[in-house]
């Protein structure tokens, strides 16, 4: 018994210390820092050269979400093989869903591409509520911003003003941003793209570019020579001049259809904050892409 | 007159709709997996043979999950086992309420698969080969899965350690099947992981368990899991390492001697592509009486070797090669397909 309330009086002896966010995505842990400042401590699961579809549930997570006073996640079905159990085995009331400790933004952000009815595990790995990867859009991380810092002001009144008043500087920054990024991907001429997976369909339709398709003929199943073979004749047909491959997938199917359509600029991006060495940021994650389509123009 | 049934019967009918719809987001996550396997070995046109050849059906399972209230989560896991070639029956795997908001420590009570080692903690469908290791069978028969409750606490140490205690009725048919009341078998489990690197976990955990078996006498039951996993942190769907190395050994009291076993098991899991795994296995186990200078009177060896095919997380075929050597002159050889699939809202496995 007293081994009992040992443990439960640790678990309660950093009530006071400054707030604990853990996120589930690197690009979540860059904005809840970005509200945070020096007035909480924030960290991520996923890093940013992973699948955030495929983590696994390491225990030694649930020690990370165990301390935490706030979880911050996708949602949107995103982190479902991996968020549960970790959740479960940190035995953190705090962080259970439905409780303050537990924020979900993916459905306060007008997710895009939900199903209609009918969809069955023979589409692929299809999300019931929506493509998942809403932060490759900046506005929408903005508004991911504002629901963090009001959570986290929830959770931490007295340091609520700081972190509202950060979220809302960071949606600033990030809408000024975006007006330059768009006229930017604006003067490439760009309008359709071809990607691997649906990763960057939030950034397309952002900057008014078409996915004319996937290397995967359904999402999250691997590419096959008949389809490989549609998407070098929609290439060429549809004088396609880009092939984003998300750095996270093997390259080389991207390099059958180069082989094939010499013109086309095949590139492997990093699509998250961490996805390579010089993303260090949300900026530089989409300055890498407007580049990208720069080069490709 | 009219306006008011026309009233009564939209009213009804809108009452129904949302108390249905509302009722629905109360299901809890259902799904069924299902096991089929097709065999062929030097043993198995044996009419007796545990491991008959052709096609034989697995296993079903239906696993049911729920959160009950604010305070408690429901599992039910009910497996249908064919019994005879025309009969199958349906076993209660699982079933119990796990606590959710006590801090530090998850209580469980009902029906469960208890922590003596990792391999008994998992469902079939989630067997890193097509059967069991050689210790477990032949310590546990099919496992030790009881009725009672569970502690697990979350220690609070710099790398993830818990400790599980447990205390289940004994009805396992071959350790602990002391007719008595209240003949309660109780365990505990020290399990440590270890973040080495962002690509590489070491874990390691100890087991103890302690009841009464049918000789009245006490049954004791022991044994270690040690696994490294390695999956790197670019490309990291590619590939994958994982070896595993666990020892379990028990002794069975009896009059005049009482029976020791012992047994090992390693193996290694390759993931050399996004749907692909290969895998190598080999086991000992012994059983002695009392009378160590005779020896041990059961000695098993075995050796496997895996491919799988995984066409997603929902789907998995498997084809397993088994060399088995004991007491007969002829060692058994075998090759054993099997299929897998999963329907429905599957919840997430344990790593």
């Amino acid at each position: 018994m007293k081994f009992l309330i040992a443990i439960i009086l640790f678990s309660s002896a950093n009530a006071f210390a400054k707030l604990s966010v853990v996120t589930t995505t690197a690009d979540l842990a860059y904005i809840a820092g970005a509200v945070a400042g020096d007035k909480a401590s924030v960290q991520s699961i996923a890093k940013g050269t992973q699948d955030p579809h495929f983590i696994e549930a390491k225990p030694s997570f649930m020690v990370t979400l165990n301390r935490a006073d706030l979880v911050v996640a996708i949602g949107l079905g995103f982190e479902n093989a991996w968020l549960d159990g970790i959740v479960k085995g940190s035995r953190n009331p705090k962080i259970g869903k439905g409780s303050d400790g537990y924020l979900e933004v993916g459905t306060s952000v007008d997710p895009i591409e939900v199903p209609a009815a009918g969809f069955t595990r023979a589409d692929g790995d299809v999300h019931p509520e929506g493509n998942p990867h809403i932060t490759l859009d900046p506005i929408r991380d903005g508004k991911i911003a504002i629901l963090i810092g009001d959570r986290m002001a929830k959770l931490d009144s007295g340091n609520g003003k700081y972190f509202q008043d950060n979220a809302k500087k960071f949606q600033k920054d990030l809408e000024d941003k975006t007006k330059l990024w768009e006229a930017r991907m604006k003067k490439t001429g760009i309008t359709k793209a071809i990607t691997y997976h649906k990763t960057l369909n939030y950034f397309l339709t952002r900057f008014n570019v078409e996915n004319s398709g996937t290397l995967e003929p359904k999402p999250g199943v691997p590419p096959t020579a008949n389809h490989i073979i549609e998407v070098i004749n929609k290439v060429k047909s549809e004088n396609i001049k880009l092939i984003l491959i998300e750095n996270f997938f093997d390259p080389k199917v991207g390099e059958r259809i180069k082989e094939e359509v010499k013109t086309v600029l095949l590139k492997s991006v990093p699509v998250s904050v961490g996805g390579d060495d010089k993303i260090k940021s949300l900026d530089d994650l989409f300055e890498n892409l407007v580049k990208t389509f720069e080069e490709a123009k | 007159m009219k306006h008011f049934f026309l009233f009564i019967v939209l009213f009804s009918h809108e009452a129904f709709a949302s108390s249905t719809a509302g009722q629905s987001a109360f299901n809890p996550d259902i799904s069924v997996n299902g096991l089929f396997l097709d065999r062929n070995g030097n043993r198995g046109n044996d009419a007796n043979s545990a491991n008959p050849n052709g096609f034989a059906f697995q296993e079903a399972e239906m696993q049911f999950t729920s959160d009950i209230d604010s305070y408690m989560r429901g599992n039910a896991l009910l497996s249908v086992g064919q019994t005879t070639s025309q009969q199958f029956d349906i076993t209660p795997e699982e079933i119990y309420l796990e606590s959710l908001t006590i801090p530090q420590v998850t209580i469980k009570a009902g029906r469960f698969k208890t922590a003596i080692n990792k391999h008994n903690m998992l469902h079939t469908h989630a067997y890193p080969f097509i059967d069991a290791p050689l210790a477990n069978t032949e310590l546990l028969g099919d496992d030790l899965t009881e009725p009672g409750v569970s502690a697990a606490f979350l220690i609070p140490v710099s790398w993830y350690m818990d400790l599980t205690v447990q205390s289940v009725r004994g009805n396992n048919p071959t350790m602990f099947n002391n007719s008595s009341p209240n003949a309660n078998v109780n365990l505990a489990r020290l399990n440590n992981l270890w973040d080495m690197s962002d690509e590489l976990t070491a874990e390691f955990a100890v087991s103890y368990g302690q009841g009464k078996n049918s000789n009245d006498m006490d049954s004791k039951i022991w044994g270690s899991d040690l696994i490294f996993k390695w999956r790197p942190s670019i490309m990291g769907t590619y590939h994958a390492i994982k070896w595993t190395t666990q020892y379990l050994a028990g002794v069975k009291g009896n009059n005049p001697d009482s029976e020791f076993s012992k047994g090992i098991t390693t193996f290694l899991q390759y993931q050399f592509d996004q749907r692909w795994w290969v895998q190598g296995r080999t086991e000992y186990f012994d059983r002695l009486n009392g009378n160590a200078l005779a020896g041990p009177f059961i000695v098993k060896r075995k050796s496997s070797a895996l491919v799988s095919f995984d066409p997603s997380e929902f789907s998995e075929f498997r084809i397993q090669y088994d060399h088995l050597r004991d007491d007969q002159q002829i060692a058994e050889q075998r090759v054993t397909l099997q299929m897998n699939f999963v329907m429905g809202a599957h919840p997430a496995h344990s790593y």
